[in-house]
């Protein structure tokens, strides 16, 4: 009976250790996954919700989709997104979000023998579109391209010579083409990204998750990522923005150029188009037929970039 | 008597269709300032053309620009030029001096900071510039064409450009893509007196993110190199170089 | 309750454990917090300062190891065809380690997409009904329902079969039998599907091959038994669990024969692309030559195809193969070369050159390493306890207590 007893006691005390030793090594193993995983999310949390409001945090983690969404829920979100704009930049900014106008759709054309190579249009697009400064985020990217070759892999992205055009080389600027059988749309696995009825392929920045796979879809390379949160100097804030273009955006999330959205809806032209000095770029309604754009498509020689892929662009360049 | 008479009804009827032609011709004229009336007269011409068929061609040579009945280009503004010129009323000055005909000769007391570079030596100031009335500049045949629509006189050689910047395929277009069309005058990129665009030093190039392995040095070392392999690239890959390698090849090989 | 007591049994079977036991886990332990700490790290001064990510090359060593990793899931059916479908009775034995190698492959993937996401918090987003799931077209959608319904069948599984062993009970072919078809299935599924994820890509002609989905079957055949010989091995050799001699050399022989595939498959593409020499195979130059002095991968591609070679070899040639020293290097090899050739190998090079031309080359830095083997720890860590406590419930030690 004693020896019963002393084993179960031995049992009952084996139980008190291995329980004790479970919670003890259970609760280190736990809490070191918890207070890592956990310092990560707070981090990128904190960031995301940095000076708003309980409130708004929690509505901005819970908002549909930008095309789910009712008329109301969309001005609520706006003023929302105001509030936190104003928290996080310390500037009053205007976010709207109107829609298409009827009968549009948007193209681009540019004329590769007039484009210079200057890169105004890079940092016209750059101060319009509130991007980052640091990590720097350009749209835009100009492709320095011998004159005797289409060749891509031949191109110079880094040119820097004293003075541009140099002999030999034409330039062609290369920014999202807005293509009607987008590879990003249908990669996207969210739908952060769509093809707007105007044309313009959009981003909610709400919405996207950074898995980064339209990055690896895009044949022309347009989209880009903050892999930071942005940086922007505070006075050269453009305070007019609109939800799917040039607001103020978030670390961990896609954008590209949206042949500046908040200006073509309201019948202005793009930042790229009105920096240009060499008027290089032509902008119009592709449904209108006495536009610019109509006219280089039906009476200038055309080429689109690979367009073997048959993605559908609508950014076009020309010659003379 | 009667041929003769049908002769004089049929030149009174003429002179009469003509005699309205002629005044809106010379109206139009005079009206030169007026950059943007062009569709409505373009309208009234296309219905007094089409009623006076024959004789259009008769007064096509009083016509002051060449006009192709094709071209239907949409209507269009232009910011103001001669708003921009300092100088202008340029009759202030030239009312009170000499005239000096077409010499060709070296320009010391005034103007003397334009150095004429266009048409190859083929031109003088007086091949654009009105030479009675230095407000104005001039067509090939003399008429007088304003500051304000100074494509009218560009358009005389450069015609398949003018052609281009009537539709949009040239030029730049300004303030917004749908309502009011405004564009720039050539002269608004182009120096008249000398056209040619001088280079102009490149925006900096965009950064390369290569990771904390690589020194920020090396985007400025990559984009000379580039610079350098690309020439070289370039100096290589001339084709007809390869091409001429290979036929030498081949021909020492026979 | 028996679930509860189940759970508890469990859970008190993951803490009993000799010396080697807890080093083991405590290594593991040490991994994992080095790998949490430097994606710590990582999360906090961005992915810029402290990868070799960027602009031009999005993915790298993390969805390297998830292209790796879902291969090894899908390599567990492996053990689960021969047992189930074929009926070999020295497989069955094994089926649960194979099930639980794949679950702990699965999370590990898991965990691999997102420490690479940009907002892990919006993961909600990517759901079917309360999200936006793009579902026809997104490749990257089609993988997240495939890969956690692979990773819901195999703990579904397992859970059962151990569950009415623990209670002493049989466990009904019948309940478990259409499962086990479908997470063949899905085990096929799984690893076409991420092969459709990166050959979709008609901007990355080096992904953009039709081969690529069955270069990845077959490499996912070759290094899946081969991880799985070698930890068998070890189990055997720390637990009282019977592993059949039979087994080992069966799982040799589809090694053998998927890297033979694997082999062919690989030098058809390398022919394809090398014999033109067009723009398009840019990548597979700069994997195995460089282009224009930018050479960083080009002699592990090498060093990965020698180690093919040799393994192909030892494996080919029975008498060597049934050496067990020479298998498990060939194994070893067989792993390595399969993970430089399908992981950085494959998804590295088709961001060089980019798109529009440019070259930017990309190496791993220490966070991303410190993460890679913290992601593997926890990987690791989950296989290790599902394997704790399903080995005794096997071997009929744990059974629940009836009073």
């Amino acid at each position: 009976m004693s020896d019963q007893k002393t084993s179960s006691q031995e049992n009952k005390k084996q139980q008190k250790v291995s329980r004790r030793s479970f919670i003890k090594r259970f609760g280190v193993a736990g809490a070191t996954l918890a207070a890592a995983g956990g310092t990560s999310t707070a981090v990128l949390a904190a960031e995301a919700a940095e000076g708003s409001s309980f409130g708004d945090a929690f509505s901005e983690y819970f908002q549909s989709h930008y095309r789910k969404m009712t008329k109301e829920e969309i001005t609520e979100a706006l003023a929302r997104l105001e509030r936190q704009a104003k928290r996080e930049w310390e500037v009053d900014i205007k976010i709207e979000a109107y829609p298409p106008i009827d009968n549009v759709v948007f193209g681009y054309a540019l004329n590769i023998s007039k484009c210079k190579g200057y890169r105004k249009c890079v940092d016209a697009c750059k101060v319009v579109n509130n991007n980052s400064r640091d990590p720097e985020i350009e749209y835009i990217r100009v492709l320095e391209m011998d004159t005797d070759t289409k060749n891509l892999e031949d191109s110079n992205h880094y040119y820097n010579p004293k003075t541009v055009p140099t002999a030999g080389k034409y330039y062609m600027p290369v920014a999202c083409h807005h293509c009607e059988r987008a590879p990003c749309v249908r990669a996207c696995p969210t739908q952060a990204t769509w093809k707007e009825p105007d044309g313009i392929v959009v981003v909610d920045y709400n919405w996207c998750i950074g898995c980064h796979y339209c990055v690896i879809a895009c044949p022309y390379w347009a989209r880009r990522y903050n892999w930071k949160k942005p940086s922007i100097p505070k006075k050269e804030i453009n305070t007019k923005t609109h939800y799917l273009s040039n607001r103020p955006r978030y670390r961990g999330v896609m954008e590209k150029c949206t042949f500046c959205l908040q200006r073509t809806r309201k019948g202005q032209l793009p930042a790229c188009h009105e920096a240009c000095p060499t008027g290089a770029r032509v902008f119009g309604n592709l449904l209108d037929p006495k536009s610019e754009i109509r006219y280089i498509l039906e009476n200038k020689t055309i080429f689109r970039l690979k367009e073997e892929l048959n993605t559908e662009p609508k950014f076009w360049y020309y010659t003379d | 008597m009667k041929i003769f008479r049908e002769k004089i009804i049929l030149l009174s009827i003429a002179i009469l269709f003509a005699i309205p032609f002629t005044l809106y011709q010379s109206s139009r004229v005079m009206a030169k300032d007026d950059a943007t009336a062009i569709p409505e007269k373009k309208l009234k011409e296309k219905k007094v053309e089409s009623i006076v068929g024959s004789v259009r061609s008769f007064w096509k040579k009083e016509k002051l620009f060449y006009q192709d009945k094709k071209l239907d280009y949409p209507p269009f503004h232009v910011p103001s030029r001669i708003e921009q010129l300092d100088m202008y009323p340029c009759m202030d000055c030239h009312e009170e001096t000499e005239a000096n005909a077409d010499k060709e000769r070296v320009l010391q007391d005034e103007h003397e900071n334009i150095k004429l570079n266009h048409g190859g030596g083929r031109f003088w100031c007086t091949t654009c510039h009105s030479f009675s009335n230095r407000n104005y500049l001039r067509s090939f045949k003399n008429k007088k064409i304003s500051f304000n629509e100074s494509y009218l006189l560009c358009g005389q050689c450069h015609f398949k450009r003018q052609k281009d910047w009537f539709f949009g395929g040239h030029g730049k277009r300004v303030d917004n893509w749908n309502g009011e069309k405004i564009i720039l005058l050539c002269t608004e990129c182009h120096n008249p007196h000398s056209p040619h665009l001088k280079p102009v030093a490149p925006n900096p190039p965009p950064e390369k993110h290569m990771g904390p392995y690589h020194q920020k040095s090396d985007v400025a070392d990559q984009s000379e190199q580039k610079h350098e392999e690309s020439t070289e690239h370039h100096q290589k890959k001339m084709v007809w170089e390869k091409i001429e390698s290979n036929y030498l090849r081949s021909k020492r090989n026979q | 309750m028996d679930l509860v007591n189940f759970f508890i049994d469990s859970g008190k079977e993951i803490v009993r454990g000799g010396k080697t036991y807890w080093t083991w886990l405590g290594f593991l332990g040490v991994v994992i917090l080095a790998g949490a700490i430097s994606f710590g790290l990582q999360t906090y001064y961005g992915p810029l300062a402290t990868t070799g990510l960027g602009e031009e090359i999005p993915w790298g060593i993390y969805i390297a190891n998830f292209a790796f990793l879902v291969g090894v899931a899908a390599a567990a059916v492996m053990l689960v065809i021969p047992a189930y479908i074929f009926h070999q009775g020295d497989f069955k034995s094994a089926v649960i380690l194979g099930e639980s190698m794949a679950a702990a492959a699965c999370i590990t993937c898991v965990t691999f997409i997102l420490a690479t996401l940009g907002r892990p918090d919006r993961l909600w987003h990517i759901m079917p009904v309360i999200g936006g799931m793009n579902l026809p077209t997104s490749m990257l959608a089609w993988d997240v329902v495939v890969i956690n319904g692979y990773l819901f069948l195999n703990l579904l599984i397992p859970f059962y079969i151990l569950y009415t062993k623990y209670k002493g009970d049989e466990p009904k072919t019948k309940v478990y039998y259409p499962f086990v078809i479908i997470a063949i299935i899905f085990a096929i599924a799984i690893h076409t599907v991420t092969a459709f994820l990166f050959s979709s890509n008609v901007s990355r002609p080096f992904w953009n091959i039709a081969v690529l989905a069955p270069r990845f079957i077959a490499s996912a055949f070759t290094s899946g038994p081969a991880l799985i010989i070698l930890v068998l091995q070890v189990i055997r050799a720390k637990t009282k669990f019977k592993i059949d001699d039979g087994l080992i050399s069966t799982l040799a022989i589809v090694t053998t024969i998927s890297l033979q595939i694997n082999m062919f498959l690989m030098g058809s593409e390398i022919f394809t692309e090398l014999y033109s020499l067009t723009q398009h195979t840019a990548s597979i130059q700069y994997l195995f030559f460089g282009i224009e002095g930018h050479a960083k991968l080009v002699p592990w591609m090498w060093m990965s195809l020698a180690m093919s070679f040799t393994a192909v070899i030892i494996l080919s040639i029975h008498p060597l193969r049934e050496k067990r020293k020479l298998l498990n290097i060939a194994c070893v090899l067989v792993i390595i070369a399969i993970w430089i050739e399908k992981g950085m190998g494959l998804v590295i090079p088709g961001f060089i050159p980019t798109p529009l031309g440019d070259i930017v080359e990309y190496l791993p830095t220490i966070y991303e390493v410190l993460t890679m083997f913290g992601i593997i720890g926890i990987g690791t860590l989950v296989f290790t306890i599902l394997v704790k406590v399903a080995i005794p419930i096997e071997l009929g030690e744990l059974r629940i207590k009836k009073d």
